[in-house]
Parts: structure tokens; sequence; C-alpha cells
């Protein structure tokens, strides 16, 4: 591809970097040149707002700035409804909705000069329901409008903020999935295949580079077409 | 690579064919009324042909003279006119729908024989799809709605073929639709929603279609994918 969809040289925070999707991810940036600071459990803890200062002010010492940013971080508790534990709850919303909200907040003020692109990593969970993990699907679904509510706070600073969502993708955290319900969920999309991590690699650079400028606002799902099917 | 794309002399279109062109695809415009623009375009790896893609002669016999092909940019369409429902013509609302559903149903119905394996179509639809369009613009805006509805069933007739069906849906655009129907004055109130605070440039267009034409985009397919400033936020 030609250097519109460049992202050489671009400095580039990464959550949950050392997870099947955001070290894939964090890889296939580093690859083309980008300079990736990775934020990877337990050394980096998202839910810790000093560690996330920590985090931005590493970025900007030894970047100068920071043009990106991939919210990947993201846990997920299965349990009954009846059952939910406060705990899960509370680990999956500071994780998965308020780390976004403050990492965001805080790589955005530097952003604001130069402009930037952010990445929100949404999920089926932010459209459809799914059993036994309420926070989850809230938390998704909230992750959803967090992004339009960035994206017009900070679209006069030419900052961009963009969902992106995979569909099941071949994690650790899907594994249960892969195990229980690998061939429903395979006939459940278009393509009759899981994703692989790499499958997001080209949407991230996309959304990091100048190629998609006036984008902002938007949901994009890699789902090889599972929230399209729908009936079959 | 491969590629036919509708309306491609002006606007959208010309900024597509640019951008492809520059990577090396092999072009092949389909015009009918900006023949002086479509001229200019020509060169080695960009041929052009005129065809009314309303009328399915002529399309028929476009794909059978054309051969295979890798990628389908489905961009020609337009508004016909504004009108208040009540005064709007019958001619006009079906006049838009062929040049802008119709042209599609006909390229997709005689282009998808001839299509290879593992290609990918892309229709151009509009912001008015989801938003319901300017006031008087129903036509042009439930016409795209449908655009946007045929991409996701073409999506899932044409996945055991490997082939990626996704639509583009700019917002505010400075083409000749706007140059055509849009007051200096209403088009600067259009940009004052826009959290970007700007329209949006050809390119900014073309580098979606672009990403959307690559490899780098095989999982996604049966999707919408806004672009619009935040114009529109679903």
């Amino acid at each position: 591809m030609k250097n519109l969809f460049s992202i050489k040289d671009k400095i580039i925070i990464v959550t949950g970097a050392s997870g099947g999707n955001g070290s894939v991810i964090s890889d296939g940036l580093e690859e083309l040149g980008a300079k990736v600071f990775r934020a990877d459990f337990p050394k980096c803890d998202v839910r810790n707002p000093i560690q996330l200062d920590m985090l931005v002010a590493n970025a900007i010492q030894h970047g100068g700035r920071i043009d990106g940013l991939v919210n990947c971080a993201g846990v997920s508790y299965v349990n009954d409804l009846f059952e939910y534990t406060d705990e899960d709850w509370d680990n999956t919303y500071l994780t998965n909705l308020k780390a976004p909200y403050e990492l965001s907040r805080k790589v955005a003020k530097h952003m604001k000069k130069n402009g930037g692109s952010i990445i929100n990593m949404t999920s089926l969970n932010s459209e459809l329901g799914f059993p036994n993990n309420p926070a989850y699907v809230s938390m998704k679904g909230g992750l959803k409008q967090l992004t339009k509510s960035l994206a017009v706070d900070l679209g006069k600073y030419n900052i961009r903020v963009n969902n992106l969502g995979p569909g099941y993708i071949k994690t650790n955290m899907t594994k249960g999935s892969w195990k229980n319900r690998r061939k429903e969920i395979e006939d459940r999309t278009i393509f009759g295949r899981w994703g692989e991590p790499e499958d997001l690699v080209g949407t991230v650079i996309f959304l990091l580079s100048s190629a998609s400028d006036y984008i902002t606002g938007q949901d994009i799902y890699v789902d090889g077409g599972y929230l399209v099917k729908g009936m079959k | 690579m491969r590629v036919i794309i509708t309306g491609g002399a002006t606007g959208i279109g010309k900024s597509c064919v640019e951008s492809l062109s520059s990577i090396g695809m092999n072009i092949n415009i389909i015009y009918f009324s900006s023949h002086g623009e479509a001229i200019k375009l020509k060169s080695d790896n960009v041929n052009i042909h005129k065809v009314d893609v309303t009328d399915e002669n002529q399309v028929k016999y476009f794909f059978d003279t054309i051969g295979s092909f890798d990628i389908l940019i489905n961009n020609a369409g337009g508004n016909i006119s504004f009108n208040s429902t009540d005064k709007y013509l019958l001619e006009d609302w079906n006049k838009t729908y062929e040049l802008n559903t119709t042209s599609v149903f006909l390229m997709c119905k005689y282009g998808i024989p001839v299509i290879k394996d593992g290609g990918k179509i892309i229709n151009i639809s509009s912001i008015s799809a989801k938003s319901g369009g300017a006031e008087g613009g129903m036509a042009y805006a439930s016409s795209k709605a449908a655009v946007d509805c045929m991409t996701k069933s073409l999506a899932k007739e044409l996945a055991s073929r490997n082939i990626c069906v996704n639509a583009v849906s700019p917002g505010v655009v400075y083409t000749k639709q706007h140059e055509k129907f849009s007051s200096e004055e209403y088009y600067n109130s259009l940009i004052e929603k826009i959290p970007l605070g700007r329209d949006g440039k050809t390119s900014d267009i073309s580098n979606l279609v672009t990403f959307l034409c690559s490899d780098e985009s095989n999982y996604i397919t049966g999707q919408v994918i806004e672009i619009n400033g935040g114009m529109l936020m679903k």
C-alpha cells in the first residue's frame, strides 16, 4: 500500500498488549515502522490511574508525542446472572470502560496540538446480548457510546475516535467458546470461519493512518459478517 | 488487479481511479454524461467505456465484452430533484431509483458471473440512507438505504465465493451534486454540524475504498462504513 497508509515513526500506545489481539496488533504496527508503547498486565494495570500517567509519561519522554492509542485491554468474567459477583462487575467496569475513558483523556491532552487517532476495541457485545456476562455486555455497550462522546469533544483538535469491533477471534479470551460452540459460531459468520488476530491488523493500521482522516465516531466490525448474517 | 468503476470520471469516482491506478491497478471507468472528463483520465492502465448503467442491454453488453475482473465499485448515482412528497413527480422518483438502486442491481446481475472468486464489491452509499436525507430528498435517501441493504444481501450470497461486499457511506463532500443543489449558505450550515469541522475531500473517500480493495480488509464483509467527519454516528 502507498504512503497514505503509512504509520512509520508514529508513536502509538497499545493497551492489553500481552493479550491475543493486542500482541499481534502491536507486532503488526512495529513491523511497519511505528514506535509502539505496550501496556501489558500486570506490569501496567490499566485500572490504576497512576500507572496510566506513567504509561503516557513514558511515551512522551521517549517518543516526544503521541499519535495513536489503541484501547485493547479487556477482561471477561462468565457467570450466572444470580451468582454474578460485585467484584467481577467492578473489575470489568474498571478495565473495559473506565480505563479507556481515563487513558483517552490523558492521551488526548498530548494530541491536541497535532491531532491523533484513538481506537476503542468494542465487540459484538456492543450490539447484541450474550448469556451469563452482564458486565461485559454492558461495558462494551458503554464503550461504543464513549467513543461517540469523545469523537464530538475532540473533533475540534483533529483527534479522531473510532470503534473497531472484532467478531469471534481465536484468542485466550474466547477459548471457552472455541471449545464449546466452535461450529455454531463458525456457521453464524458469513465466511464460515473464526477470525484470527491478524484479521484485525489492517483495520487498525487504516484507522491510525492518514488514509482515514475523515472517519470519526464510527463503528467498524471485523467479524466475517457475524452481525449482518442474522437468520440463515 | 482489474477494477470496474461506475461514475468514475468525476468527483469521488475520479478520486478512486487516481488512488487505485497509482498502486498499479488496471481500471475500467464507466461514464455516461461526462465524456470530456473521462477522456482526460484515459491512460495505459485506465480505459473508459460509455455505458448507461440503468439500461439492462447496455450493462449486459458491457460485461459480455469485458472479460473477468477482480473489483467492482458501484459509484454512479445522484439526485434528480428535491421536492415535498405531495409535489414529487413519479417520473423523478423512478429515475432516482433507476440511477442509484437499479444500476447497482444490474451491475451485479451481469458482473457477478464474471467477477473472480476472492474479489470485492464496493457500493457507494450516502449518509442520507441513515439520516433520512435533506428535506425533499426522500427519493435519494431511500434509494441509498436500499443500497445499504443490498450490500448485506449480496455479502451473504457471495461469501461462498469469498467475495467481500461492503458499502462506503460518505457525509458531506463537495461534488457535482452539491454544486447543483446546495446554496453556499446551506452548504456552510451543514459543515457547522460536523465535529471535525470540515467537509470531506473526495480523497478521504477514495482512501477508504482503497483499503476495502486491499487484502488487509479480507475479513470485513456486509458492512456499511460511514465516513462523515462525525456528522452522524449510528
